[in-house]
């Protein structure tokens, strides 16, 4: 394995569901693994980790504020021993939450648009304060939403395209220290909790059916969407920056 | 032959200048009663005394779409004087948009300018449009920028919120789109007065920009984006929805 690969990863979001999953994938995968969040349950998952074999460690933060964001992340890093890179799978439950959007109120904007796009410039400007070396990886996770925009969740694609335009944004400025700033899109219901993927692939339209996935369903966090994660870890992605990977199973197929 | 938006009735945002004047002299001319809203009173007068010296009906509002409030009472008004409500134009920035910034040192006051004008000021127009677009099944228009599609080395959260504006205008397409309403996306590129002051201090750069057009020209304001515009919200372009038109002479290819 050479310097470039990255071998400890900061999950965000990575106590509770998919972002556990994802955890749960990159270990498999061998990774090292922090989880940082305000799910309750952390150290649960890092025991859990712990029990697949890889070096683990937990921090907890709401990330409202840069200050208590990087506070977190420093104390992961301090346990792991080292970061090379973070993925960023934090998402506010209530933000997936549907609501027309003219009949919203300020508080909910706020949680569904502008306090995820706050949580992922801290999360970006942690990781770059603390990767270990000269380099690193980072990876946010923007559901297809962004591409595709849907009813009843407008504040939200908001909130994953502008993130899609900060990693484009930040894989500028920073490839030249050998940062590299991806997105992976799953698909919308591959992030929601169990029940609410159910209905909203029933009720979903327009091309986003999950009926019409070429490889059907919405993905497994941790078998289809975690590996290829991993696969951005290694060595022989060094050159691969400022993308989007759709992990959708062919549902979204534009440009 | 009537005008092309003979019987409408719009508003513009940020139209005491640069793009946003342009599209309200435009719109003017077009036969539309335009709704010139703006914090600066004295230069958005002078837009309103523009149009109607050629003829037009204009008004101003002097609104701040940073204000829920400001936003409905130009709604408000707009009905009361002119009975209906068909387009509305978010065009206003932030007035720090144009300040370079690198992600890892900026602030997050900086971004909640950009988001307060650009993502709040859109939640507050759709918010306080939504009824009465809905009745005159009319559209809602945001401006984008090639920096909210490819990302920006020198303003990333400029490109964020154009990216989230963007987003924001496919979700609305989808949503809004039973009701009739039309919601799209402009991604200019025209001389503006800040660019005028920008030649004056750099003679070189007017004839730089305009090698990179393949048109060979930078866009007028009224002329050559207002134009566009005015074709979008007439009936020309009443089964558009949901797509950003790049009105740049040809610069940016990337969509």
């Amino acid at each position: 394995m050479s310097d470039r690969a990255a071998r400890a990863y900061l999950v965000t979001g990575g106590a509770d569901g998919f972002g556990r999953e994802l955890a749960l994938g990159l270990a498999d995968a061998g990774l090292d693994v922090a989880v940082v969040g305000d799910s309750g349950r952390e150290e649960e998952v890092k025991g859990e980790l712990e029990e697949l074999g890889v070096k683990s460690a937990a921090a907890t933060t709401d990330f409202r504020t840069r200050e208590a964001t990087e506070l977190a992340f420093r104390e992961a890093v301090q346990s792991l021993g080292r970061l090379d890179g973070v993925l960023h799978a934090r998402i506010c439950p209530q933000a997936l939450q549907p609501g027309a959007f003219h009949e919203i109120d300020d508080a909910s904007f706020d949680t569904c648009c502008e306090a995820e796009i706050r949580a992922a410039i801290f999360t970006l400007q942690a990781a770059r304060a603390c990767f270990s070396q000269p380099h690193g990886r980072i990876v946010l996770v923007t559901p297809t939403l962004a591409l595709s925009g849907a009813a009843g969740h407008a504040a939200l694609s908001a909130a994953f395209e502008a993130q899609r335009a900060m990693a484009k944004s930040a894989a500028r400025q920073w490839g030249r220290s050998n940062i590299l700033v991806n997105c992976i899109a799953p698909a919308l219901e591959a992030v929601l909790p169990q029940a609410d993927a159910a209905s909203e692939a029933s009720a979903a339209g327009g091309g986003q059916s999950l009926d019409g996935a070429s490889l059907g369903g919405r993905g497994d966090m941790r078998r289809d969407i975690a590996p290829f994660i991993a696969l951005l870890a290694r060595d022989g992605a060094h050159f691969v920056t400022g993308q989007t990977i759709c992990l959708d199973g062919g549902v979204w197929l534009a440009s | 032959m009537s005008a092309p938006l003979e019987g409408q009735v719009g508003i513009i945002t940020g139209a005491s200048g640069g793009i946003g004047r342009g599209l309200a002299l435009a719109c003017g001319a077009a036969g539309a009663r335009t709704v010139v809203a703006a914090r600066r009173a004295v230069e958005g007068q002078a837009v309103v005394a523009e149009i109607e010296a050629k003829g037009g009906r204009a008004k101003l509002s002097v609104c701040d779409v940073t204000q829920a409030a400001d936003v409905q009472a130009c709604v408000s008004e707009t009905l009361a004087r002119f009975g209906r409500l068909d387009f509305l134009i978010h065009n206003a920035t932030s007035n720090r948009s144009p300040e370079v910034h690198r992600l890892e040192d900026a602030g997050i006051e900086l971004w909640d300018e950009h988001a307060a004008v650009s993502l709040r000021g859109s939640y507050h127009c759709a918010r306080a449009a939504f009824a009465a677009l809905k009745q005159s099944r009319g559209v809602f228009l945001l401006m984008t920028s090639p920096a909210g599609m490819e990302g920006s080395a020198t303003l990333p959260f400029y490109g964020m919120v154009k990216a989230g504006q963007r987003s924001l205008m496919k979700s609305l397409a989808k949503e809004w789109g039973p009701d009739g309403i039309r919601v799209n996306a402009l991604s200019p590129l025209a001389v503006t007065e800040a660019m005028l002051r920008a030649y004056e201090e750099n003679p070189e750069l007017e004839a730089r920009l305009e090698a990179l057009s393949p048109l060979g020209y930078i866009g007028d304001p009224e002329r050559d984006i207002g134009s566009a515009v005015v074709a979008l919200l007439g009936d020309a372009g009443r089964y558009i929805t949901g797509q950003t038109w790049v009105v740049d002479g040809g610069q940016y290819s990337g969509l």
